[in-house]
C-alpha cells in the first residue's frame, strides 16, 4: 500500500479494513473449530492467512495515521470498528481457551489411561510387556 | 406372591402396558450402535491425538503467539486513532 493517502480514498482504505477484521473474527473461528478436530491442515492454512490478514490490518492502521478525521468521520467509523476489534479479541481467546482444554482433555484422558494400564501390567505379570 | 387389587377397596391394581410395541428389542438396537475400544486401543488413538495437538501447539506458538502479541499492538493502535 502506498504511503501517500488521498483523503478522497481512503474512505474506501476503511472500508476494507472493516471486512479484512470481519474476515479475521470469521478466520479465527475456524482456526477454534480447527483445534477442536485437531486438524491441522486448517490450522496450518488458518494460521498463515491470518498473517497476512493482520499485515493489512497493520497497513490500514498507518493510513488512518496519515489523514486527519473529523469528529463527525471518527465517531463513524468508531462505531463500526470498535465492535469488531471487540468481537476479534474474544474470538483470539476463545481459540486459545479451546486449545488449553483441548491440551488438558486429552492430558487428563491419557494419564488415566496409562495409570490404568500400569495397574494391569502389575497385576497380570508383564501382559503389556508382550506386545 | 402375586398382587392383583388394592387391599381393602377391591379396586384392581392396573398394570402398567407392556412396552414391547414401542421399543422393540432395545437391546439389539443399542448393540448395533455400540463400538467398544480396549483400553490399549483407546491409549493409542489418543497418544496419536496428543502427539498431532502437540504439532498443532508448536505450530501456534511458531505463528499465532507472535501474530498475537502484533494484533494487541495493532488493536491498541486503531484504538487511540478512534477515540
Amino acid at each position: 500500500m502506498n504511503a501517500i493517502v488521498n483523503n478522497s480514498t481512503w474512505h474506501n482504505e476503511m472500508e476494507n479494513l472493516v471486512s479484512v477484521l470481519e474476515d479475521m473474527c470469521s478466520l479465527t473461528t475456524d482456526l477454534q473449530r480447527a483445534v477442536l478436530n485437531l486438524d491441522e491442515a486448517v490450522l496450518e492454512y488458518g494460521l498463515k492467512k491470518r498473517r497476512e490478514l493482520l499485515e493489512r490490518v497493520e497497513q490500514y492502521q498507518q493510513v488512518m495515521q496519515q489523514v486527519t478525521m473529523s469528529d463527525e468521520e471518527r465517531s463513524v467509523y468508531r462505531k463500526r470498528i470498535i465492535p469488531l476489534l471487540q468481537s476479534l479479541m474474544q474470538a483470539d481467546h476463545a481459540f486459545m481457551t479451546t486449545l488449553e482444554e483441548k491440551k488438558k482433555e486429552i492430558g487428563t484422558i491419557l494419564s488415566t489411561l496409562y495409570r490404568q494400564r500400569d495397574r494391569g501390567q502389575y497385576n497380570h505379570g508383564g501382559y503389556y510387556g508382550n506386545q | 406372591m402375586g398382587i392383583n387389587e388394592i387391599s381393602g377397596n377391591g379396586i384392581p391394581l392396573q398394570r402398567p402396558a407392556p412396552k414391547k410395541a414401542q421399543y422393540e428389542k432395545p437391546s439389539d438396537v443399542l448393540r448395533k450402535d455400540s463400538v467398544e475400544l480396549s483400553d490399549e486401543a483407546r491409549a493409542k488413538f489418543l497418544a496419536e491425538q496428543a502427539k498431532r495437538l502437540e504439532t498443532i501447539q508448536q505450530r501456534i506458538a511458531d505463528g499465532f503467539y507472535n501474530q498475537r502479541e502484533v494484533l494487541e499492538r495493532v488493536v491498541d493502535a486503531l484504538l487511540k486513532e478512534l477515540l
